[in-house]
């Protein structure tokens, strides 16, 4: 797989986990490993390129994460406050990384759903990159989809 | 601080932060929005001193309930908060009517410090 967007995706997850949740995170030691996801978030970027963005969290990153993200204490977390807060991680992921992306641009509502051994299909479109992550709560993944450019 | 501040946001979860940043900053007073459409509406029916808005949001955009509320004549600070970066973005943001900027992701501290302006207007 090439890695076009390897190290931005890397770098502005590790800026907005700093900067919203206080998180540091580091690249899985292993690479793109298997990720538990209970939580996933997608948002389109459509224009000339259309890109999905995919950010999958387990339970514990979503819990951890909304308790980080609203200052309350994890057993205060709701069901609602974890899909919140995993929609909008995922669109400051998705918004950060249109600004890199050749525009004009523009950015969907971000889509959440929650579940066991959630699997993500995107029709038509080829996995460009996958970055699997870990903070102190756990792991989770982002992955990006490229929708071929038509004729 | 007797302003009031209407913050606009489809996720709950900014809207809390961005009202924690305002209640550090002496806004005691605010009303919620959960998108454009509802902020207009809210906005017709209250004296605001100051509108907070994400820009993408269901029903009504944020650029759109700028527009709107320029179109009513109003005067009031709006003050954008998105993820909408680009130069581009931010032009027409401008041109819509919006007084001030701030990009996601961003620390309380930068929502404060970009607060103190309207704490003395």
């Amino acid at each position: 797989m090439e890695t076009t967007y390897d190290t931005q995706i890397e770098q502005i997850v590790q800026s907005i986990f700093a900067t919203m949740l206080g998180m540091e995170v580091v690249r899985h030691p292993e690479g793109d490993v298997p990720c538990e996801e209970s939580l996933i978030s997608t948002i389109q970027i459509a224009g000339a390129q259309p890109v999905t963005v995919v950010f999958g969290v387990s339970a514990n990153v979503a819990r951890g994460g909304a308790a980080a993200m609203l200052q309350i204490g994890s057993d205060d977390v709701t069901k609602d406050d974890e899909r919140d807060v995993v929609a909008e991680l995922s669109n400051m992921i998705g918004g950060n990384l249109k600004s890199l992306l050749p525009g004009p641009l523009y950015l969907s509502l971000p889509t959440v759903v929650a579940g066991k051994e959630l699997g993500v299909q995107v029709p038509g479109a080829e996995l460009i990159e996958e970055v699997t992550m870990l903070c102190e709560s756990g792991m989770f993944r982002v992955r990006l989809y490229e929708q071929p450019v038509r004729a | 601080m007797s302003k009031k501040v209407l913050v606009v946001d489809d996720s709950g979860t900014m809207r809390k932060i961005v009202i924690r940043a305002l209640n550090a900053s002496g806004f005691a007073d605010t009303v919620e929005a959960a998108d454009g459409a509802e902020a207009l509406s809210v906005f017709q029916g209250s004296e605001i001193g100051l509108v907070l808005t994400d820009w993408n949001m269901p029903n009504k955009s944020g650029l759109d309930l700028t527009r709107d509320i320029r179109a009513l004549g109003s005067k009031v600070p709006i003050f954008m908060i998105t993820t909408e970066a680009e130069k581009g973005r931010v032009v027409e943001a401008i041109q819509a009517g919006i007084t001030d900027y701030l990009t996601k992701p961003f620390t309380q501290e930068a929502l404060q410090a970009k607060l103190e302006k309207y704490t003395q207007a």
